[in-house]
C-alpha cells in the first residue's frame, strides 16, 4: 500500500495531423456503458457532414486544451462527481488544405518564412471544435466558418450575428468568422442555456462585456426564479429564467411573442441583420414541449410587391425565405424554413422546418412561441416600433410623395452602430456640407435605428432614430439623402424632415 | 372665460413658427393619409410586444 502520493503530473500534450475522412466520429472514442443513446451522437454526424460540405481535408488535433466554458462546468458541477473528470479538453482544427504530419512539422519549424506558413494555414482554416471528456456529449465550443453567400437555389445567405474568433495554434495566430455552438451536456446546461450562450457570444462581446459561460447562465437563471425542482442537473429553463440570465450578464432581454410568419420574418430580419442573435423559443407541433435554438443568419430571396393593392410600398422582410440556427440537438447553422401554420382555433402561427445540410427532408416541425433577444441596456427602441413609423413613411412615399415609385419603394428597418454609419457616409452621395454635418455636427446615440427606404436603383434616404427612446416618433434625429434620391427629391426630403422635427442632411 | 377683449387682432410674436410651406403641407397630408391606411398593419406589428405570463412560463428543454 502506498498512501500520500497523489498524482501531481501534468497531463501530456501534443499535436497530431490526420486526413479528414468525412466521418468525424472516427476521431472520438465511444464511451463505455452508453446504451440508451446512439453512438455517434447526431451532433458528430452533423458536424462531419457540415465540414465535408465546407471542403475539409485535414484535421489538426491538440491533445491538451483548457476551455474556459468547460472549466467553469467542472468547477460548478463535475468536480463534485465521484468520477474523476479531467479539467482539460482536446481541440480539433479543420483545414481545407491537404497536408500531413511531415508538412505540418515543416510549417511549424519554418523560422524564416513564418508569416507565409501562417498565411497558408489561415487561408484554409475552417474553424475548431473543443472535445470535452464527457460521455455521450463531447462536442464543446465549436466555431466554424459559414457557408458561402450564394445558395444552390440562388438565394442569399446573410449571417449578421457572427463575429471574429482569434485562435492560437502552435504559435500561429489564426482567426475564424462564426458564432460559437456546443452540444448541451444535460449536467450544467440544457438547450435554453446553450442557445442563450451562443446568442450572448455576439451581444456581450459587442458590448465589451464578459461572455457568460453555460455555468454562469444556469446559475444566474436560477438565482431568483426556480419554479420547479433543482437547478443542477439542468432540466431546462423557463422564458422568465432566460430573461433573468440575460439581465445577470448586463444586457436587457427583449421578448417578442411568436405571431404569423410575416411578423416573425420582420423581427428576425431586423434583429439578426443588426448583429443581434435572437433565441427562438419553439414548441413541437404535436405537443406542448419546448425547445430553444439560436438564430445566426437569414436566407434571402427577392422582395415581393404587396399582396393588398391599397398599400404602396414593399417590405424587405418579404425576402426572408428562412433562417440559420444553432440547434444543439443537431449542429451549427442548421437551415430552417418558415411557413404559415393554421392552429385549430384558426390562428395563424409561424411554423419552422429544421433541415440537415444538403437534405430536402426536414428533420423536424415546430411552432415559434417567442423570440428573446439580448440587447444593450440603452437600446430601447424595438424593431416593431421602428417599423410602425417606417410603414407609414414608406406608404406615403410610394403613394403621394414619389408617386413614380408606387409599390416600388422598399422599407427595411435595422440598427446600426453610429460610428459605422458615419464611416459609411462618404458613399451616400451627400454634398460636402451634408457629409460634414453628418460626421461632425449631428449628435447620435451609440446604436441608431435606421429606417432604410430604397428604390430599384438603390437607397433613397435613411431616417435616423434615437434608439435610446421608446417611441420612434418623435425620436427622429435626421433624414439623410442617399444616392438614388430623385433629382427633385431634396425639397421633398426637407419637407419630410420638417414634419418629423428632424434635421435634413443633403 | 378669458377677460381679453374679443376680436382683438393678434400680432405674431417673434417665437411663432413660420407657416408651413405648401410642400410641407402636402407631405403632412400624405403622411396623415398613409397613417390611416396602415393603421391595421401597425396594430399587428405591436401585438408581438404584449407578453403574457403564459409565454414567460413556457419551459424550454423538455424535448430533445
Amino acid at each position: 500500500m502506498n498512501v500520500g502520493s497523489p498524482e501531481y503530473d501534468y497531463p501530456p500534450h501534443g499535436i497530431g495531423v490526420v486526413v479528414f475522412s468525412g466521418d468525424l466520429s472516427a476521431l472520438y472514442r465511444q464511451p463505455r456503458g452508453l446504451i440508451e443513446e446512439p453512438w455517434p451522437p447526431v451532433q458528430l454526424t452533423y458536424l462531419g457532414k457540415y465540414l465535408a460540405k465546407l471542403g475539409c481535408k485535414t484535421v489538426v488535433g491538440e491533445k491538451h486544451y483548457i476551455d474556459r466554458d468547460y472549466v467553469d462546468d467542472v468547477a460548478l458541477f463535475y468536480s463534485r462527481s465521484l468520477r474523476s473528470y479531467p479539467n482539460h479538453c482536446q481541440r480539433l482544427h479543420f483545414f481545407s488544405e491537404t497536408f500531413d504530419e511531415k508538412r505540418w512539422r515543416e510549417l511549424v519549424t519554418a523560422k524564416s518564412n513564418r508569416h507565409a506558413a501562417e498565411q497558408l494555414l489561415q487561408g484554409s482554416y475552417l474553424g475548431f471544435s473543443v472535445v470535452r471528456p464527457l460521455p455521450g456529449c463531447p462536442v464543446g465550443r465549436t466555431v466554424l466558418r459559414t457557408f458561402p453567400e450564394r445558395t444552390e437555389d440562388g438565394s442569399r445567405r446573410e449571417f449578421g450575428a457572427i463575429r471574429e474568433y482569434l485562435v492560437h495554434l502552435a504559435g500561429f495566430r489564426l482567426s475564424v468568422m462564426g458564432l460559437a455552438f456546443q452540444q448541451q451536456d444535460r449536467g450544467v446546461s440544457a438547450c435554453a442555456t446553450t442557445a442563450l450562450w451562443s446568442s450572448m457570444h455576439r451581444a456581450a462581446h459587442a458590448e465589451g462585456l464578459a461572455v457568460p459561460t453555460p455555468a454562469h447562465i444556469t446559475e444566474a437563471a436560477s438565482r431568483y426564479v426556480l419554479r420547479e425542482g433543482r437547478s443542477l442537473p439542468s432540466d431546462g429553463l423557463t422564458l422568465d429564467q432566460v430573461c433573468e440570465a440575460i439581465r445577470g450578464a448586463g444586457l436587457a432581454p427583449l421578448v417578442i411573442r411568436g405571431l404569423a410568419p410575416e411578423h416573425a420574418r420582420a423581427q428576425l430580419l431586423g434583429y439578426t441583420s443588426s448583429g443581434f442573435a435572437p433565441v427562438l423559443a419553439i414548441q413541437a407541433r404535436d405537443s406542448s414541449l419546448g425547445h430553444a435554438v439560436c438564430g445566426v443568419g437569414i436566407k434571402l430571396g427577392e422582395v415581393t410587391p404587396p399582396d393588398d393593392a391599397k398599400f404602396h410600398y414593399r417590405d424587405a422582410a418579404t425576402a426572408v425565405r428562412g433562417i440559420y440556427v444553432h440547434d444543439d440537438r443537431l449542429g451549427p447553422y442548421a437551415s430552417v424554413d418558415l411557413y404559415p401554420y393554421t392552429a385549430p382555433q384558426g390562428v395563424v402561427k409561424t411554423g419552422l422546418q429544421i433541415r440537415w445540410p444538403g437534405e430536402a427532408t426536414p428533420a423536424e416541425d415546430s411552432l415559434l412561441t417567442a423570440l428573446i433577444v439580448p440587447v444593450p441596456l440603452k437600446l430601447r427602441l424595438t424593431i416593431a416600433r421602428m417599423r410602425s413609423l417606417g410603414i407609414g413613411l414608406a406608404d406615403a412615399i410610394g403613394h403621394r410623395i414619389f408617386p413614380e415609385l408606387d409599390r416600388l419603394v422598399t422599407l427595411n428597418c435595422r440598427y446600426r452602430i453610429a460610428t459605422d454609419y458615419r464611416a459609411a457616409a462618404p458613399g451616400f452621395g451627400l454634398s460636402d456640407e451634408g457629409l460634414y454635418v453628418l460626421t461632425c455636427e449631428l449628435v447620435l446615440s451609440r446604436y441608431i435605428g435606421v429606417i432604410e427606404l430604397s428604390a430599384p436603383d438603390g437607397a433613397l434616404c435613411d431616417i435616423l432614430l434615437d434608439a435610446t427612446e421608446t417611441e420612434a416618433n418623435p425620436s427622429v434625429l435626421a433624414c439623410v439623402r442617399r444616392r438614388a434620391l430623385p433629382a427633385d427629391g431634396e425639397r421633398k426630403l426637407e419637407a419630410l424632415a420638417v414634419n418629423l422635427a428632424a434635421r435634413c442632411i443633403l | 372665460m378669458s377677460n381679453e377683449p374679443q376680436g382683438t387682432p393678434t400680432t405674431p410674436s417673434r417665437e411663432s413658427p413660420a407657416p408651413p410651406l405648401p410642400e410641407q403641407q402636402e407631405v403632412r397630408a400624405a403622411l396623415e393619409e398613409a397613417r390611416q391606411n396602415v393603421k391595421p398593419l401597425i396594430k399587428k406589428e405591436l401585438e408581438g410586444e404584449r407578453i403574457t405570463a403564459e409565454v414567460l412560463s413556457v419551459r424550454l428543454g423538455q424535448y430533445t
